[in-house]
């Protein structure tokens, strides 16, 4: 008796001690490091390695070109939950990489530290050869600062076709929106992959028009907000110029031509439907029609895949692109390692930054021979991305090249995509202007129904009053 | 034994005799102690914070001004806030009750299975959902009812009928979350029946028997009555969480079919870490506490459940 309670007796005081002695070597190891030499703390979603386990070797690779240590916590999934949430409990982050559409929710918060005095002081950062004082200009805020750095040039989406599919169907470049709807039409219908089974669609989507503001940027429509002459917030997308829009995507669904998937469908689902031969077009990143290709060619040599980008339909408003919205690092007001997180920031967007943020880690993803990069097997599967496939930089030029159709695709997205205009509201009409277009496109509702449905939830959600 | 009993309430009087008693229980408090520790920590303090943070303008840097009661006022002013809140009485309370009773059909159902290994493939089958996480099982759903590639609407189409896509139709969004929990839950609830059916004295049966009771009248008069306590609790556990679905709307909601199904804990998760209304989430969230609160006193009440 008296053993079997000596046992739950030491594991009790064992468990205690645990529990006591534990937090208090942690805080004191977290003492003794800073008296060392506190790493930059970089939060981040996209930025270094891409596994887990190449997250080590991406600091290391940053402490080998800058001489400044960092530590990576690299979150992919829910991250904007995870960044709010680790943000609220005062975790010691010194360099975040966020989201125009999170920061401008956060902006009221205050929680940034203003970067107009270290940006004019930088020599790589003023340097308008890298960044033109006209895009630093494009995200000052009203009270004259600019709180975050760019990450990357951030694309855009646009109209991306099965190139190969199209000239063999005897198809030139569409121009308008019915030139659009004939070529998405002879996808469904001529049997383009010649399997002799009707199993093609002409377009695949997903998150319901999610990626699709080149068809609404025909009538001039932009996405999300703008502001009328009054500064009151209208949506485009929510206004009855838009029915023609609304009128041509149900046309294509009630056709069989649009995949019927298109509300929940996520990006690899419809990636996989375009590039296994089930769709002869989709709307997605410029970047990937580069990966698009790669990645089929990659896995067949001989397929005669050719994706490319697509200038977007001509129409009363014009031809009109989303450019990505803008991805920021910030650091936060209360870090203690403001200057080497600012120093972090820059070396991005030098040359070694770039090639960083690009081809990866040397000896990892490239090595050099003879004086050039040459991808390892590994950097190949990174497809030279690793936070910022495209660099701000304008003095950036890839020593490998590009992916195969991504210069073409990037020169339609420069020449046609201007950013949405971000507002704390932005996930609103996500939701509101999504769920009605998709009730509009499956006929459940009439186009003006949706509209009218539209206008009344921006009202009850007080949008239409601020 | 009364004396015995006498005896150690007097003595409990005196702080010695607490002491004494204190000390021969000690390991008992000692095991319990990091429990304590743990729950304090990550549970109750957190409960607390989030009560202070439901009454400010929270900020996360710098001070969180007090604003009273005007979160709350702020929530029962949105219509929002009244449309999730009777999405989630729906959902939760159908689940509340299929979850409880269908799981009791089937296992009285399975009990009457004869042959051995057809009872337990029956049961493994319907246990598995269970096993699998809400990111599965919500996935799986969403392919098989998909309009052109799912097995519902391939069945549809031998009776000639057209391809339906069941997940963006209003109409069927509640009841395919219902479905689906049901699905899902059914398995894990039935085996806590099973295992309660092995638990009824088998001389009751025999009795029965000998009377001349058949397999209907053996489970309408022995089985469920005994079967009661169980439901008790089964019903008491459902209604706890019947507030708190969060997982199963988070995987399988999409915009179009949101307004039906979106709950109160997605709610709360989309104004507080999407929107960063935490002070605003924060008090929702404490409603959603007290109500659960109420609603789980108010449920033992009605099922005389007593621990």
């Amino acid at each position: 008796m008296k053993l079997s309670l000596r046992k739950p007796a030491l594991m009790a005081g064992l468990a205690i001690v645990l529990l006591l002695v534990l937090p208090a070597l942690a805080f004191t190891g977290g003492q003794q490091k800073k008296t060392e030499e506190a790493p930059v703390i970089w939060y981040t979603k996209i930025q270094g390695g891409r596994e887990p386990a190449e997250v080590p070797l991406f600091e290391e690779e940053v402490e080998r070109l800058t001489g400044i240590k960092v530590k990576m916590i690299r979150t992919t999934e829910d991250y904007d939950t995870k960044l709010a949430a680790l943000l609220a409990s005062g975790e010691p982050l010194d360099l975040v990489y966020i989201g125009a559409d999170v920061f401008e929710s956060l902006w009221d918060q205050q929680l940034f530290e203003p970067l107009n005095d270290w940006i004019e002081a930088s020599p790589v950062l003023s340097d308008p050869g890298i960044i033109p004082q006209s895009e630093w200009d494009r995200i000052r805020r009203d009270d004259g600062e600019i709180y975050g750095i760019f990450n990357k040039f951030e694309q855009g989406t646009l109209p991306i076709v099965r190139m190969d599919w199209m000239e063999k169907l005897g198809y030139s470049e569409p121009q308008d929106l019915d030139e659009y709807y004939d070529l998405l039409k002879a996808f469904k219908t001529q049997d383009p992959d010649n399997n002799g089974k009707d199993d093609t669609y002409g377009l695949v989507i997903g998150y319901t028009l999610y990626d699709s503001p080149g068809i609404f940027g025909a009538y001039g429509l932009k996405r999300g907000f703008i502001k009328d002459s009054s500064g009151n917030l209208v949506a485009p997308w929510a206004t009855e110029e838009a029915i023609p829009v609304y009128e041509w995507f149900k046309r294509l669904y009630a056709e069989g031509i649009l995949e019927p998937n298109f509300i929940t469908n996520k990006s690899s689902n419809f990636r996989d439907l375009f590039m296994t031969d089930k769709a002869g077009m989709t709307f997605y990143w410029a970047a990937w029609v580069g990966l698009f290709n790669q990645q089929v060619k990659a896995k067949n040599p001989d397929s005669p895949f050719k994706a490319r980008g697509l200038t977007p339909p001509k129409g009363p408003g014009g031809r009109l692109l989303k450019a990505g919205n803008d991805g920021f690092m910030c650091i936060p007001k209360y870090s203690e390692n403001k200057e080497l997180a600012f120093k972090i920031a820059e070396f991005w967007h030098t040359h070694e930054g770039n090639v960083a943020s690009t081809l990866g880690i040397l000896g990892h993803d490239y090595n050099m021979e003879n004086g050039k990069y040459v991808l390892t097997e590994v950097g190949k599967a990174h497809a030279m991305d690793h936070g910022a496939p495209q660099p701000k930089s304008l003095k950036w030029k890839n020593p490998l090249g590009e992916l195969e159709g991504f210069d073409e695709a990037a020169a339609i997205v420069r020449e046609y995509a201007v950013p949405q205009m971000p507002t704390p509201y932005d996930k609103i009409w996500e939701t509101i202007v999504r769920s009605e277009a998709a009730k509009i496109i499956l006929g459940d509702i009439t186009p003006e129904q949706g509209i009218k449905n539209m206008q009344d939830r921006f009202k009850e959600e007080g949008i239409y009053n601020k | 034994m009364q004396g015995r009993h006498v005896i150690v309430n007097d003595n409990m009087k005196s702080s010695p005799a607490v002491w004494q008693k204190l000390k021969r229980t000690r390991m008992i408090y000692l095991l319990i102690l990091p429990t304590i520790v743990l729950f304090l920590t990550f549970t109750y303090i957190p409960l607390v914070d989030g009560l202070r943070i439901s009454f400010q303008d929270f900020r996360f840097v710098g001070q969180s001004r007090f604003v009273g009661l005007k979160n709350y006022i702020e929530a029962v002013r949105t219509p929002g806030f009244w449309r999730v809140f009777r999405n989630t009485v729906i959902l939760g309370f159908s689940n509340v009750v299929l979850t409880a009773f269908v799981p009791m059909i089937l296992a009285l159902l399975l009990n009457e299975i004869r042959f051995k290994v057809w009872k337990r493939f029956s049961q493994t089958i319907i246990y598995m959902p269970h096993l699998f996480s809400w990111v599965i099982v919500g996935g799986i759903w969403i392919f098989m009812l998909s309009p052109n590639a799912g097995i519902i609407n391939a069945a549809r189409s031998l009776f000639g009928l057209e391809p339906l896509y069941f997940m963006a139709k209003e109409a069927f969004a509640r009841p395919i979350m219902i479905g689906v929990n049901l699905w899902k839950q059914a398995g894990y609830v039935c085996i806590l029946f099973l295992a309660a059916i092995a638990g009824i004295n088998p001389e009751l049966y025999e009795a029965a028997m000998i009377d001349g009771a058949g397999g209907f009248k053996r489970a309408f008069y022995i089985t469920i009555p005994e079967l009661l306590r169980t439901l008790q609790v089964i019903l008491l556990l459902n209604v706890m969480g019947a507030l708190r679905i969060f997982n199963q709307i988070y995987v399988m909601r999409n915009e179009v079919i949101a307004p039906k199904i979106d709950v109160i804990m997605f709610y709360v998760y989309d104004r507080g870490l999407v929107q960063f209304k935490i002070g605003y989430a924060s008090a929702i969230a404490v409603m959603i506490f007290l109500l659960t609160l109420i609603i789980t006193l108010l449920a033992k009440r009605l099922i005389r459940y007593k621990v």
